[in-house]
């Protein structure tokens, strides 16, 4: 619960007031009744009331300050780690600090999770680590390819609004540097159907993304024609350890249950991301120009989501279409890829 | 164009109608010699007699049962309710009789009557004389809901509810009836159903039904002294409400603040913004704001009846706060 304190009309003509001086240093305990700041009219100076109990945890205007009447200078919070530097608040970031990692979608950063271990410095803060947008804001920023996360991270004031995300948009479009994607949802149940049917004829419990390697490397090669006829290295990835890199190559010519899992040095053609068993909906990966992720996420109780991102002109859109909805159809029947 | 008050408009539309079928009758209170209180059908006896204009005595339930009969038989009444507060009277007969005729009979009755009556506090007629309770048929399926916000739309709903072949109860503001607007003189009708864009604007969307309109004009121009444009959507009537022409607006402007005068918990501003809520949710950039009066009985004595409706201050302060985003 937090209150603000407004500059209060001290008399019938006043418009505005200087605060002389605060009696209250940020983060002090406050009580109700105590002596918060002086202020100075037209006609006296005189000692203002804090209104509420609490916590002094934030000085809009400091002392000198001419504040209009009912202007917000302070506020008082019952939470006294909600302290904000002002000043820190509402700086924008220099062009020259680092980039903050990369972070998923906003609205699946589970606290204490690797993703959200930067604290953000924005004053209202949801208490589970949620960010905060209207709805207009945060669609909008699907489709501008803003991360709002990024933005917390950046110390942009919650709740955020359609025009945070607008002005926003020129600094994070260097993330996810302009990757395309195309999407697709798949039924669920046929991939663990899959998975079922191989543990119980080969006794093999086989990871997601090795099948999915399998598949994608083969969806690759029947619509790239003759470009993917060499050597084709597939990385597997997990969003959360970016360092650990295993791949396979050409994942399609092997049988299922002899994939050979190697380290590599170089960048495969494909990276794949399996995310189903995390929350995540939605993840934009750095791609080097000729890269393609795969993308395997939970979009619903009964779908899976699939999302190729690629980059022109390395890739075309009309080969990403393909490639995706060969993919698709691979995931939706998984048992034909053995035919 | 002609101005006239909401009174004048309220009489010419029952005149015209009473005069084009002559199955139309009115009865109530203090109709007839009288003229009602607010002098509102002053010469409508004069004109058509005493026989289709009917003082009755003081009996809610029994001349509004007596209009629900006589609607089922082929007249179409118009039933005269001296104040909104002595709705709890009929509601017998209103919501149990005249809105479930029509289903009960399988269609083979209908019930066109119209009950008129009032609403709006600030009239120092204490809690029971101030009460605005559309909400309360508004509930009730079978019922239509008119709410005028000027002469000119009291003229034209008025005579679509006589011709309209359901129930329709009219609610006017009685703080309204001397106020004047531009009513055309030659014959007009406003749909029932049908939303009016009161003024245009980009920044925030005010849904003010009846007199609200002007408490949500007057604040829509000191907004525009800040630099923000509010648009206003008057619906004309909650019953049926015209979803499209409101849910249109807020996509434009992203922002909605319901003003209405009945009180504000479980009211019609609530269903407004819950269907706002529901179907422009990913259109909206603040949360969807109502104001109504507040929950308690309206007070007689002046300085406590003015805080408890909505004011065009309020309305200014909160909508000002939406817009900058400290919502």
């Amino acid at each position: 619960m937090a209150n603000d304190v407004t500059m209060p009309q001290l008399g019938m003509t006043q418009d505005s007031g200087i605060i002389v001086s605060w009696a209250k240093a940020l983060g002090d305990a406050v009580k109700a009744g105590d002596v918060l700041m002086e202020v100075e009219t037209d006609k006296a100076t005189m000692e203002v009331e804090a209104l509420h109990d609490g916590f002094l945890t934030e000085i809009r205007s400091p002392a000198g300050s001419d504040v209009p009447v009912g202007d917000v200078v302070a506020v008082i919070s019952s939470n006294a780690g909600d302290v904000v530097e002002t000043k820190a608040a509402n700086d924008t970031p220099s062009p020259e600090e680092a980039e903050p990692p990369l972070l998923p979608e906003e609205e699946k950063v589970k606290p204490g999770s690797q993703m959200s271990s930067e604290k953000s410095p924005s004053p209202i803060l949801a208490t589970d680590g949620k960010i905060l947008a209207s709805p207009k804001a945060k669609l909008e920023a699907r489709r501008r390819g803003v991360n709002l996360a990024v933005l917390a991270h950046k110390g942009g004031v919650q709740p955020f609004h359609y025009a945070d995300v607008v002005r926003a948009e020129v600094t994070s479009s260097t993330i996810g540097s302009g990757n395309l994607v195309v999407s697709a949802k798949v039924p669920r149940k046929s991939m663990t159907a899959f998975q079922n049917w191989l543990a119980d004829e080969l006794g093999a419990q086989l990871d997601v993304s090795i099948i999915l390697a399998s598949f994608a490397s083969g969806a690759l090669r029947s619509c790239g024609g003759a470009d993917f006829d060499e050597m084709l290295q597939c990385d597997i990835k997990s969003a959360s350890q970016s360092d650990e890199q295993m791949s396979v190559v050409d994942a399609d010519y092997e049988g299922l249950t002899t994939q050979q899992m190697v380290g590599a040095e170089t960048h495969g053609k494909l990276i794949i991301y399996d995310l189903t068993k995390t929350g995540l909906t939605g993840f934009s990966p750095s791609l080097q120009p000729n890269q393609i992720a795969v993308v395997l996420t939970v979009a619903s109780k009964k779908k899976l989501g699939l999302h190729c991102h690629y980059s022109e002109p390395e890739f075309s859109t009309d080969r990403a279409l393909a490639f995706t909805s060969d993919l698709a159809g691979r995931l939706s029947e998984p048992l034909r890829n053995l035919l | 164009m002609r101005e006239i008050t909401l009174s004048q408009a309220v009489n010419e539309a029952i005149a015209e109608e009473m005069r084009r079928d002559e199955t139309i009758f009115l009865l109530g209170e203090d109709v007839a010699e009288a003229g009602t209180p607010f002098k509102i059908l002053s010469g409508l006896v004069e004109e058509f007699g005493t026989d289709r204009i009917i003082d009755t005595p003081i009996s809610e339930p029994g001349f509004a049962g007596i209009a629900v009969g006589a609607a089922m038989t082929g007249s179409r009444p118009i039933v005269d309710l001296m104040f909104g507060d002595f709705l709890f009277l009929v509601m017998d007969q209103l919501c149990n009789q005249a809105a479930k005729t029509h289903y009960m009979s399988g269609g083979k009755l209908n019930v066109p009557m119209v009950l008129r009556t009032n609403m709006g506090a600030t009239r120092r007629s204490a809690a029971q004389h101030s009460q605005s309770l559309h909400t309360l048929v508004a509930h009730i399926p079978g019922l239509k809901v008119a709410m005028p916000s000027s002469a000119y739309e009291a003229k034209g709903l008025l005579k679509s509810a006589i011709r309209d072949n359901n129930p329709v109860v009219i609610f006017e503001d009685k703080l309204m009836y001397q106020d004047k607007a531009e009513v055309p003189e030659e014959e007009f009708l406003i749909p029932l159903g049908q939303a009016h864009v009161k003024r245009e604007g980009s920044d925030i969307t005010f849904v003010a039904i009846s007199s609200m309109v002007q408490i949500a004009e007057s604040a829509a121009d000191m907004l525009a002294a800040d630099g923000i444009s509010a648009e206003i959507v008057d619906p004309r009537t909650i019953v049926p409400l015209d979803e499209e022409t409101i849910l249109n607006s807020v996509k434009k402007t992203s922002r909605v603040l319901v003003v209405d005068e009945g009180h504000q918990s479980f009211g019609v501003s609530a269903e407004i913004a819950a269907r706002v809520a529901e179907k422009a949710f990913y259109y909206l950039d603040s949360p969807v704001m109502r104001m109504g009066a507040m929950d308690v009985p309206i007070p007689f004595s002046p300085a406590l009846e003015d805080l408890t409706v909505p004011t065009a201050e309020r309305v200014y302060e909160l909508a000002r706060q939406a817009v900058r985003g400290e919502i």
